[in-house]
């Protein structure tokens, strides 16, 4: 009876003070909020997003809130034609960042006011599956005359459509639209807080809801929990790179059926572009290139050839290599991707002045093509 | 109600300090009553379909009881009775549609098409759990291996109680009835392991299976053509790994919940994953699914009697001895495997699943013999790795759209061409590497060296306390209702 009595105080204070640690830790553990997308941009780059009369022009996430935003800036600036960007982390990301530097995207804008809009939508990593999803919207309720799309041959990686950036969208999704690709990409990542999979409807989503709204009124470490989940995912990423000597140069293999995907998706864009006459400036983006480059240089050649082939067959399309305008000295460092603190080539991101290049070129395509 | 969600573990909160305070014929109505609030969370309509299959067993058990076994035709056409509309229920909530597809397919093979209008039917939950323990109290009641239950009260409480309503362990009333009539008394030790399996149960739910049920759904979102043979591998591992931590973390959070209120329910699981035979595995995964389908089905096809179960449902069986006829033994198994495929899904890739299991099967017991002879076949090692790729493997049916994505992930594996070409992003190949290590080591770990570290006392305290941290950490950071169990759509 004594050993029983033993045996059982011990299992109850192991719990109890493991429960008091796991408290501690999680108070502890409470981090600034860094998406996993955005973390790849470190301290050394700055993101900027273009605003207009107060009204922004160029922006990330599609929220009720922002859409409605947009939508109120483009009647207040006259419900001009519109010239659609969208791109990646590059077009709304400033390396070393310094007081009152734009991005192209506002250059353009500043620019081509006159008879023109500009909007851009650009996020983190964006994939072609993604721009499709984005490029229909604004095609359906803007009157979308030009379309600039930076083909990354990093995100021909990347695959599904992100809650986060397209709330809006999603929630607004009906099933009977036109590209299935959408449908069955998005289907697969609504996995969100908000997303109750198997009781929507239920006694159990109104009392989930209820008891979730009321700790994250209450609890701050309640509240933090979104946070901590990103950084556990972080840490994961880091110690990875670290344990297999991944970074920043680390040569990237392209994924076939992701890639497959993304072409698909590019395709039903540039489709979808010719039977509305939207103009279309497709670009093979600028990267860093006095050092060597971070993907396999066959396929890196072949992936551009595809899109010169793929623009070719449309009248509509124009294709540009801007791989090499940017100097050297315009790029910058990033910090460490992995736990290490020693800093990384920054492939991806610019200074202001390389915007300025940019900002340059595209404005000389379009006035020389699309007059 | 889901497990893995905030209302559970406050339902469970007030339930526990209740179930603990009250008297006991308040106690039952507490259980029964709980019991429904619990599925009725759900959608209260389905309330009266469980109520109606209970009320159905209990009044004809308690009629089949009251009738001497001399009136062996009488006792069993209640039984079939019994039978015959419990399965009704289940035939109409979940395989109508399977049936009227497989009859519009049959009309399309000779030109002929037909509309078969259905309502629109919502399977309910559990109902395949709920199903065969009231079947299986019937045959029981029937071949006098329990005593009728006659306080309905009681016999509810049987089959709605809470922990094991909507996903098992299927279990026996022999062994449950008189856990729930007689309350233990009160130890802190109920309360301690209750927490410790829940806090186990959510770990591998919310911290494993969550986050790897993404992963799993992009791989096999991915045109089963443009795979290659180490993508098949991986996919069949890694939806291996979501079903395991999936269900076994549903039963350790019902085993707990039961422990916490001093009631003792069968293990369903254990570390299926480290068999070295597939007879093995079938003892390791989903026992109490097992054990049921070899006492009320598989025995009884090859017409062996059961004459007495010790209360265990792993084993404790006390079966008739007669000569078992090789013939009618393998036609017993493949039918026996092809209907508990039908049990998980209304799909002809569950029935393929199970078909695949009784291959395995056969094919064991076939070179069973020659395997004895050879040393290199008896080695662990080569047991083990041979019914792990089998048994992972066998998910692909599992997992698959159809039939016709499982045939072409199958010829993947055959296929040299390209075999190691990637199709999906390089960490799904290292999470499932990954898990594989984490499998086997947390095996090892309970197997050899945790049995050594329980006489060090102090090493062994410090471990666990280290072990619950990460648990309650992890499981406080990644509790989310945002899946549910693979099992609840069974």
């Amino acid at each position: 009876m004594s050993n029983f009595k033993v045996k059982l105080n011990t299992k109850i204070i192991s719990l109890l003070i493991a429960f008091s640690i796991s408290i501690l830790l999680i108070r502890n553990s409470i981090s600034p909020e860094i998406r996993f997308d955005e973390f790849a941009l470190g301290d050394k780059t700055s993101s900027y997003f273009a605003i207009k009369n107060d009204k922004p022009i160029h922006f990330d996430r599609l929220t009720e809130k922002s859409v409605e935003e947009i939508n109120k800036g483009w009647i207040q600036r006259g419900s001009k034609d519109v010239v659609f960007i969208l791109g990646n982390s590059q077009t709304h990301s400033i390396n070393q960042m310094k007081t009152d530097e734009l991005n192209y995207v506002k250059l353009l804008s500043d620019s081509l006011s006159k008879n023109i809009d500009i909007l851009a939508h650009t996020f983190p990593n964006a994939n072609t599956q993604e721009m499709l999803f984005s490029y229909l919207y604004f095609k359906n309720n803007y009157p979308v005359k030009y379309l600039i799309i930076p083909l990354f041959f990093d995100d021909f990686r990347e695959d599904f459509v992100r809650e986060y950036f397209f709330e809006y969208l999603i929630k607004n999704f009906h099933k009977n639209e036109k590209y299935s690709l959408i449908q069955s990409k998005i289907k697969n990542i609504s996995r969100s807080d908000d997303s109750n999979a198997g009781i929507d409807g239920t006694y159990q989503e109104k009392s989930e809801r209820y008891l979730n709204n009321k700790l994250l009124t209450f609890s701050e470490l309640w509240k933090s929990r979104e946070k901590m989940r990103g950084d556990i995912f972080i840490k994961l990423y880091l110690l990875r790179n670290s344990f297999f000597g991944i970074n920043a140069s680390s040569n990237r293999k392209i994924i076939r059926n992701v890639y497959n995907d993304n072409m698909n998706a590019l395709n039903h864009i540039l489709y979808d572009a010719k039977e509305n006459k939207v103009n279309v400036i497709l670009y093979i983006p600028p990267i860093r290139y006095d050092i060597d480059i971070p993907y396999d240089s066959n396929e890196y050649d072949s992936f551009k050839s595809e899109i010169s082939k793929i623009s070719d067959s449309f009248t509509n399309v124009k294709f540009f290599n801007l791989e090499k305008i940017i100097p050297a000295n315009y790029w910058g460092m990033t910090e460490s991707t992995n736990l290490s603190s020693e800093a990384e080539y920054d492939f991806m991101h610019f200074q202001y002045s390389g915007h300025k290049i940019l900002f340059q070129e595209l404005k000389n395509i379009i006035e020389q093509h699309f007059k | 109600m889901i497990f893995n969600s905030l209302t559970f573990l406050l339902f469970l909160l007030f339930f526990t300090i209740l179930y603990w305070i009250l008297k006991d014929k308040y106690r039952l109505a507490l259980v029964f009553l709980s019991s429904l609030i619990f599925y009725g969370f759900w959608k209260i309509e389905f309330l009266l379909l469980i109520l109606f299959s209970t009320f159905l067993d209990f009044e004809i058990s308690k009629r089949l009881d009251k009738i001497s076994i001399k009136f062996r035709k009488k006792r069993k056409f209640l039984l079939v009775l019994s039978v015959v509309t419990n399965l009704s229920l289940l035939i109409y909530f979940k395989y109508l549609y399977f049936i009227a597809d497989n009859i519009n397919d049959l009309f399309n093979v000779f030109g002929k098409s037909i509309e078969i209008n259905l309502p629109n039917i919502i399977l309910p939950i559990g109902i395949s759990f709920y199903t065969f323990q009231t079947i299986s109290y019937t045959v029981d009641v029937f071949r006098k291996h329990v005593n009728v239950e006659k306080n309905f009260i009681l016999y509810g409480c049987y089959v709605t109680f809470f922990p094991q309503l909507i996903a098992g362990p299927v279990l026996r009333a022999g062994e449950v009835i008189p856990q729930i009539k007689n309350r233990s008394k009160f130890r802190f030790k109920y309360i301690s392991d209750g927490i410790e399996r829940i806090l186990y149960g959510l770990f591998l739910k919310v911290v494993l299976a969550d986050n790897i049920a993404p992963l799993v759904d992009e791989g096999f979102l991915i045109d089963a053509n443009s795979l290659s043979g180490i993508d098949v591998f991986t996919l069949a591992f890694l939806f291996g790994f979501q079903i395991y931590f999936d269900f076994a973390g549903y039963s350790h959070i019902a085993i707990g919940c039961a422990n916490m209120m001093g009631i003792k329910f069968p293990e369903n699981f254990n570390y299926p994953y480290a068999a070295r035979s597939f007879k093995s595995f079938w003892k390791r995964w989903h026992i109490s699914l097992s054990s049921w389908i070899r006492d009320y089905l598989y025995l009884p096809l090859q017409g062996i009697k059961v004459i007495d179960r010790n209360n265990i449902s792993k084993g404790g069986l006390n079966i008739e001895n007669i000569k078992i006829d090789e013939l009618n033994r393998n036609k017993s198994l493949f039918i026996t495997w092809a209907l508990m495929g039908l049990w998980h899904g209304a799909n002809w890739t569950f029935i393929f699943w199970g078909v695949y299991h009784s291959i395995t099967i056969f094919f064991e017991r076939l070179f069973s013999p020659i395997r004895k002879k050879i040393h290199f076949f008896n080695l662990p090692i080569v047991g083990w790795l041979i019914t792990l790729v089998l048994s992972m493997l066998s998910w692909i049916p599992f997992r698959a759209e159809s039939l016709n994505d499982t045939f072409i992930m199958y010829s993947k594996i055959f296929s040299m061409d390209n075999f190691l070409l990637i199709s999906m992003r390089e960490n799904i190949y290292l999470i499932t590497f990954i898990l594989l290590v984490f499998c086997s080591l947390s095996f090892l770990y309970s197997e050899y060296i945790s049995q050594k570290l329980k006489k060090a006392k102090s090493v062994f305290f410090v471990i666990n306390t280290i072990k619950f941290t990460a648990m309650f950490y992890f499981v406080y950071i990644f509790l989310r209702p945002i899946n549910q169990f693979i099992y609840f759509q069974f």
